[in-house]
């Protein structure tokens, strides 16, 4: 228990001291994964969109591909994306690897199914006779995607906390396209792992607890975001 | 005469195998209101949807203001309709930017479309609400701003698909007369999609009766219910007595005719334009607002056919109570309400009354 106690006052300290190395890798975590995030809602929103207005050859495919995605485990995106930045690899020229960029691209990776597959079924759960009227209006078919994720604005913030959720709490994806290199590509997750296997089990616990305080501050405000929606 | 607003002509629609609109034509003519009457099933919102250019037929033509719809020009004809569907289907956004909505995607600025809007939300008695978040909105007033936000457009028709069907009936009791007055005022044609038979009384100049994917009939409301072409139309317009009869002789512009099987006998108008025949079996309608209701030994009006019989079942209604007279044949017949309360008791001798003109026969197809 002494690990329990000691982690509570360490990473007290840890916040609250100014820690120049713990701050470091509290805003490169939030630098990578709000990044990965917003990258995951770029690409993730449309496609889900798409997925759900949409009819094509291969939909009901790519719908499966997008819902198997939501559950890739972050060590496979790591991985592959690692495959490919890797010198060797397709993309191994931009010496990308072991860089926080590279990170960006894997949680990205990791939450963009994530997102797409939210906003599928965000978009898919309106009423399909919203799509009827906004054409019936004269929406076009820009405006009409537009207004339909405006209506379905709640649930698409529900996809923003579990995009980032999934990468801000994800460790194999950083570890192996970043390589937790001190100074540049360590994060709260990595940081923690490390400290695990150096025996620190009070340093560990205190990284810990910043990244729920962390995660804890940036999913509030999305959801006072919602609340906000959801009360006027 | 002026080109229809809309006509549907030969339009034939398939689903999941299944035919759910055969051969419907159809046409509006610029502000004409006409109610279309349907039970659940018959295909009156496919038909909608059709005309709303949301759903391309299989077969058949679609015109709207005499132009034929194709995939290219829908959108712009679109332009000239509004729809309003069974719920209001506001945004989650302000009333005035749902009701701008229409004018805003027409491409007009938001201030000339707030302008516009803000006209109709106030023409519904909803204007107070301009700023509210449209969730916020009880269900009369927001299906005051879906009327508002069609009528925004200034369309040449609206067409409406059950738009009162999820409001209480104080709210529908409202909103039908100011709608109607609405048309009225801004000369535009509407088609309603309905299954209330007073609903379609009430809103339409004229009723187009539907059944199984199939147009049965069309007039206005009365003509119908005097004169109904075939025996479904008869029913859908709510007329309840229904007799297939024998014709026993005719003389002059009067038939005497026998119920099936046996009796009783009656006095009808030769429907004009037909020639029935002695001999011939027919159908007769009968509408229940048609009949008099009389006591034992109470004369009937001279030349009135008379039926004896007793009271049947008796079915209390906001209007009086409707009785079923057992004569051989039953007969439906309304006790108009009365505030000395006239008490019809199940199983007493009655008799009802009717003149030859209320019954109308419908010739066998031949």
């Amino acid at each position: 228990m002494t690990e329990l106690s000691g982690g509570l006052s360490e990473a007290v300290r840890l916040l609250l001291g100014g820690d120049p190395e713990v701050w470091q890798i509290i805003l490169l975590s939030l630098r990578v994964s709000l990044t990965a995030t917003v990258v995951a809602l770029a690409l993730g929103v449309p496609a889900g969109a798409a997925l759900a207005l949409a009819n094509f050859p291969g939909r009901s495919l790519a719908v499966a591909a997008v819902y198997a995605g939501m559950g890739l485990p972050p060590i496979v995106a790591g991985l592959v994306v690692s495959l490919f930045l890797w010198r060797n690899g397709p993309f191994g020229t931009l010496g990308l690897l072991y860089t926080p960029t590279a990170m960006i691209v894997a949680q990205a990776v990791i939450a963009t199914p994530v997102v797409a597959g939210l906003t599928l079924a965000a978009v898919g759960a309106l009423d399909p006779r919203y799509r009827l009227q906004l054409l019936a209006l004269g929406a076009s078919r820009a405006q009409t995607v537009w207004w339909l994720l405006r209506q379905a604005r709640l649930p698409l913030i529900a996809a923003v906390v579990a995009g980032f959720g999934a990468v801000i709490s994800e460790v194999g994806a950083a570890m192996m396209v970043g390589g937790n290199i001190k100074g540049e590509t360590r994060v709260l997750t990595t940081a923690t792992v490390l400290e695990v296997g150096r025996g620190h089990f009070a340093t560990a616990f205190a990284l810990s607890i910043v990244l729920l305080v962390v995660t804890y501050f940036v999913t509030m405000t999305l959801t006072l975001l919602q609340r906000r929606h959801a009360a006027l | 005469m002026s080109e229809p607003v809309l006509a549907l002509r030969d339009v034939v629609v398939r689903a999941g195998g299944r035919t759910i609109l055969d051969a419907t034509a159809l046409a509006i003519a610029p502000g004409e209101v006409v109610a279309l009457l349907g039970a659940n099933g018959a295909g009156k919102s496919t038909l909608l949807h059709v005309a709303a250019l949301l759903r391309r037929p299989e077969r058949g033509v679609v015109a709207i203001g005499g132009q034929e719809a194709t995939a290219r020009n829908a959108a712009m004809l679109r332009r000239s309709l509004s729809v309003v569907f069974q719920a209001p289907l506001l945004f989650d956004v302000s009333v005035l930017d749902n009701a701008a909505a229409g004018l805003r995607f027409q491409g007009l600025s938001r201030s000339e479309a707030q302008r516009r809007a803000q006209f109709w939300l106030q023409r519904f008695g909803v204007d107070h609400l301009a700023r509210r978040r449209s969730r916020t909105l009880s269900g009369g007033e927001a299906s005051r701003v879906a009327l508002a936000r069609a009528f925004a457009t200034d369309p040449a028709i609206l067409l409406l698909d059950e738009p009162f069907a999820a409001l209480d009936a104080p709210t529908r009791a409202e909103l039908l007369p100011a709608l109607r007055e609405r048309l009225r005022q801004s000369g535009a044609a509407a088609l309603l999609v309905t299954h209330d038979l007073d609903e379609a009384f009430a809103f339409g100049d004229e009723i187009a009766l539907m059944q199984s994917g199939r147009a049965l009939a069309r007039g206005a409301g009365a003509a119908l219910l005097a004169r109904p072409p075939n025996r479904e139309a008869a029913e859908l317009i709510g007329i309840e007595t229904i007799l297939a009869a024998q014709i026993e002789a005719r003389d002059a512009g009067r038939l005497l005719l026998r119920a099936l099987p046996d009796g009783p006998c009656l006095r009808a108008e030769v429907p004009p334009g037909t020639a029935p025949r002695t001999g011939e079996v027919v159908t007769v309608t009968l509408p229940a607002a048609a009949s008099r209701l009389l006591r034992r030994g109470e004369p009937a009006p001279v030349g009135w056919n008379r039926l004896d019989g007793r009271v049947g079942a008796a079915t209390p209604l906001p209007a009086g109570t409707r009785l079923t007279i057992e004569t051989p044949a039953p007969i439906v017949a309304l006790a108009p309400w009365h505030p000395v309360a006239e008490v019809w008791v199940t199983g007493e001798e009655a008799a009802v009354t009717f003149p030859p003109a209320a019954a109308h026969v419908i010739p066998a197809e031949r």
